[in-house]
């Protein structure tokens, strides 16, 4: 009777206790576990978001400086590596922290230690990448230059606002050129020939002995690749942030440490917007909007009326670091309303877990 | 119609309507009056709006789908899911390959109209200022010609109509035309304009009004006098001058003959079109006549062909190249009309260049012609040789310094694609007219590559559309609002979202563009049109599976 009561009551009981408590601590466990392969994953998310960043930079190179019937030269977009990598680099990480933030379906229990992981790595890969990616272009992949000729015959060339037509093209020296001035009107003159210097890339036209320069962009499609107002002023902000960037760290290690730590920080912090409504929709549109407006403080901050106003408030070396300390007060507005005042759980289940209830 | 059918239509055409309307509204705000005459405003503002909905079609879809799978729709059936995007993706393909295209060619043309017409306004108000009365009503009727209503234009007209009626009228044109209108005239009137041309030799006239007068006033003696010295000179003319007329149009018949037997046909065209003024009657100069009128036409064209046409609408800024047997031709051409006329061409200028690179001629002329097969650049008067506006040469070697025909394979609608445009241009042409022009200005000195790149994207786009549908879909049913509506005030900054979807969708073309400008040079049109749809397919699995994971489906 006893040990089938004592089974029946007590231990049964405890048993299920146990078993309860044991869960308890495995799903803390594997909420842990979890949080440590955080590092793992934005690695992982990071490395698609910059190959396609990068391959896409690659390919626009590629088609800036492509001379139709005449191939691509592949050893000349290889020397141009490293170049590509630096112009993909910084809005690469920028960009994966958005993306990452936007597809965590729910939020980690541990919020400390996700956050301060998700800063770590993302220093990390800035920092590392930054001294690797310097390394390498110091010297070990000398630029090979396009030495092509980028005429051709029977063909119209787009020279800035002109258009400059080649009856024929042999090796270097051009004959029957025609050129239309758009904006000298009445249009078209004609030169008996021409010789293109390749080493200073320069068409030396005949009998005048007009020297005209030719840019290193293809001759052939000067509007593919244009963008309208909107998106041009986004990539324009992109541009200006990764050509900082680099500038920053060439001249000092301390400003580009404070502003790539200010700038991880803001991206990091905008997590808080993913508990901004019970409705993740809303909330994506909005740190995508954040992640915009981002890029354009970041020139605005830059341009020269807040530098002179920071000079008038602040002492020269400290209001050069403005970028820095304006992302950093931001973020930590960001970061207090994240673990003190923005509701836990409830608003951030997955919508599997939402339905079910 | 199912329930899904019943809410996705209904939240849609919300969305539709209240965008079009928010358009249709920027668009009566902002219609840019230094671009477009006011009598354009209205189809400015509806063909504005419909452009402006088309373009934005994707993120305003996409809005109303993200709103939808968030709050109403929790499970509907593949097969309708299936039949609303493809429904929904038709309607976008009619939008954006049967309207958007004709929408963009009207308010080109409608621009065009509007800087042409100003410019004959401000030459009218120039030319009566100064008091070049012919030529500012010759310039009103231009405007006019356009703009019919406009307040200004009919008060420069009522001026310059009111200042040409004061002219002095005491001259013989004004009292021949007079006379002609059979208002009051004295016999003396008469007597005086067979004086006038008595004294210039004109005796037929002169008998002719002396004889009107008299029978106004038989006792006008300086009438009689007139009528009879006027018929003794007719009667000692013919009698003089019977044999050598004879032999003048004999050898006047023979110089038009021998003219267009030797390829000259307008100068064979001037000489019997003034003897069939002086010889109505003969059937040789009558045949010869429309011989050489028909010939003519084969390599010239006529003034008063190209004069009335000036103030309509254009192509402007074309230019290309053309290769002959003998040379390669360069053609700039300022301004192109297309009527039922013809095709013409104004200020146009041609670089005829040897097989060894050098000038072979330069040529500039104000107007010129389409003809079967060619371009004239000999514009002739119809009577007076002295009239007819011939083209410059500028420079130029050989024999060829002066042409007026050059050879042309082009037809009109390929002509004016080589108006010097941005990519965006070629919105308004559609995905057939975009393939042909690839091949068209790979033969004229151009590369085909941007056409044939903005064909594939027009090709992909309605797998872009299906793609924001279905990522919409698949956004709005993962994050779904939680335990019901969100705070009100989220509904405030409803509007934000079509742009941030915008700036997402264009930064999505921006990039597909890379990748095809790229495939495209590297493997041609086929293969990256295979890839494309292919890369589209993929990324078209990615919201599939998220929606198969929620359950939805």
């Amino acid at each position: 009777m006893f040990p089938y009561f004592y089974y029946n009551t007590i231990l049964k009981r405890k048993y299920s206790e146990f078993i309860a408590l044991s869960s308890l601590y495995m799903v803390g466990f594997v909420e842990v576990i979890k949080t440590f392969l955080l590092p793992v994953k934005f690695i992982l998310h990071w490395f698609c978001v910059f190959t396609l960043i990068f391959f896409l930079q690659l390919f626009l190179f590629w088609t800036d400086s492509f001379i139709p019937g005449k191939g691509m030269l592949f050893d000349f977009a290889v020397s141009h590596f490293v170049y590509i990598l630096f112009t993909s680099f910084p809005s690469s990480v920028i960009g994966t922290i958005v993306i990452f933030i936007l597809r965590q379906k729910a939020y980690t229990e541990n919020r400390l230690l996700s956050f301060l992981l998700l800063i770590l790595t993302t220093c990390f890969i800035f920092f590392f990448g930054y001294i690797n990616l310097n390394r390498a272009k110091k010297g070990r992949y000398p630029l090979i230059t396009d030495r092509r000729i980028p005429f051709l015959s029977r063909h119209f060339h787009f020279l800035d606002d002109n258009l400059i037509y080649i009856e024929i093209v042999k090796n270097s020296s051009l004959r029957g050129i025609v050129i239309h001035e758009r904006n000298n009107p009445p249009g078209l003159s004609f030169r008996e020939s021409g010789e293109y210097i390749s080493e200073s890339s320069v068409l030396l036209m005949q009998p005048e002995g007009v020297a005209v320069e030719i840019p290193s962009e293809s001759l052939f499609f000067p509007y593919l690749f244009g963008t309208e107002p909107f998106l041009g002023r986004f990539l324009e902000d992109v541009a200006f942030f990764n050509t900082d960037i680099q500038n920053l760290y060439n001249s000092s290690k301390r400003k580009f440490s404070l502003v790539i730590l200010a700038g991880v920080l803001f991206s990091v912090s905008l997590r808080v917007f993913m508990r901004l409504t019970r409705w993740p929709v809303f909330n994506g549109i909005v740190i995508i909007f954040l992640f915009r407006l981002f890029f354009a403080l970041y020139k605005i901050i830059q341009s020269e009326l807040i530098i002179d106003i920071s000079v008038s408030i602040f002492p020269v070396p400290r209001a050069f670091h403005l970028p820095a300390f304006f992302f950093f007060m931001v973020s930590l507005v960001f970061i207090a309303w994240d673990f003190l005042l923005a509701p836990g759980r409830s608003s951030s289940r997955s919508g599997r877990e939402s339905l079910k209830r | 119609m199912n329930d899904f059918f019943k809410k996705a239509l209904l939240v849609l055409l919300i969305f539709y309507l209240l965008s079009f309307a928010f358009f249709f509204l920027i668009s009566i705000l902002t219609f840019p009056s230094v671009s477009y005459l006011d009598i354009y405003f209205w189809r400015w503002v509806w063909d504005n709006s419909l452009h402006n909905f088309i373009d934005k079609i994707i993120p305003v879809h996409t809005t109303a789908l993200l709103l939808l799978f968030s709050f109403t729709i929790y499970k509907v059936k593949i097969s309708s899911i299936i039949i609303f995007f493809l429904l929904f993706t038709f309607f976008y393909t009619f939008l954006t390959e049967g309207i958007e295209p004709s929408i963009l060619k009207r308010q080109h043309e409608r621009a065009y109209s509007t800087e042409l017409a100003r410019k004959e306004l401000e030459n009218a108000e120039k030319a009566l200022k100064e008091g070049r009365l012919e030529e500012a009503s010759e310039y009103i009727f231009r405007y006019l010609h356009i703009d019919a209503e406009n307040a200004e234009a009919k008060r420069i007209k009522e001026e310059i109509d009111k200042r040409m009626g004061k002219a002095p009228e005491r001259d013989m044109q004004s009292i021949t035309e007079r006379f002609a209108k059979k208002e009051g005239y004295s016999a003396e009137d008469m007597t005086a304009i067979a004086k006038e041309y008595f004294e210039n030799e004109d005796f037929l006239s002169a008998h002719y009004y002396a004889t009107l007068a008299l029978r106004l006033d038989e006792t006008n003696q300086e009438a009689k006098r007139i009528a009879s010295a006027a018929w003794k000179e007719i009667e000692s003319f013919n009698e003089s001058r019977k044999d050598e007329r004879a032999k003048e149009l004999f050898r006047r018949k023979k110089e038009g003959q021998t003219a267009l037997l030797a390829g000259n046909p307008v100068k064979a065209y001037y000489i019997f079109n003034s003897l069939k003024d002086e010889y109505p009657e003969d059937p040789d100069i009558e045949t010869f006549y429309a011989l050489s009128l028909n010939k003519v036409q084969e390599v010239a064209f006529f003034t008063e062909e190209i004069t009335t046409l000036e103030p309509l609408p254009g192509y402007n800024n074309i230019i290309f190249a053309s290769k002959e047997e003998k040379y390669s031709e360069v053609f700039l051409i300022e301004k192109m009309i297309s009527s039922q006329r013809g095709t013409f061409f104004f200020n146009i200028e041609v670089i005829g260049i040897d097989e060894e690179g050098g000038l072979a001629y330069h040529i500039r002329a104000p107007y010129g012609k389409l003809l079967h097969n060619s371009i004239s650049i000999r514009c002739i008067h119809t009577n007076d040789p002295s009239e007819s506006i011939t083209p410059v040469s500028l420079a130029g070697k050989g024999e060829e310094v002066v042409r007026y025909i050059f050879s042309m394979p082009l037809t009109p609608d390929q002509i004016k694609d080589f108006r010097q445009t941005t990519f965006d241009d070629y919105n308004s042409k559609s995905i057939l007219e975009l393939l042909d022009l690839g091949k068209t200005l790979t033969v004229h000195g151009f590369q085909g590559e941007p056409a044939l790149l903005a064909a594939v994207l027009r090709i992909v786009a309605p797998f872009t559309f299906i793609l924001f549908s279905v990522l919409s879909m698949a956004a709005g049913i993962r994050g779904r609002s939680r335990g019901g509506l969100p705070h009100p005030i989220s509904f405030f900054f409803l509007p934000g979202f079509p742009v941030i979807i915008y700036f997402i969708l264009i930064l999505y073309n921006y990039l597909l563009r890379i990748i095809s400008g790229f495939l495209l040079f590297l493997t041609g049109f086929g293969i990256t049109l295979f890839i494309l749809i292919i890369l589209n397919a993929l990324m078209l699995s990615l919201p599939l599976r998220v929606i198969f994971e929620e359950g939805r489906l």
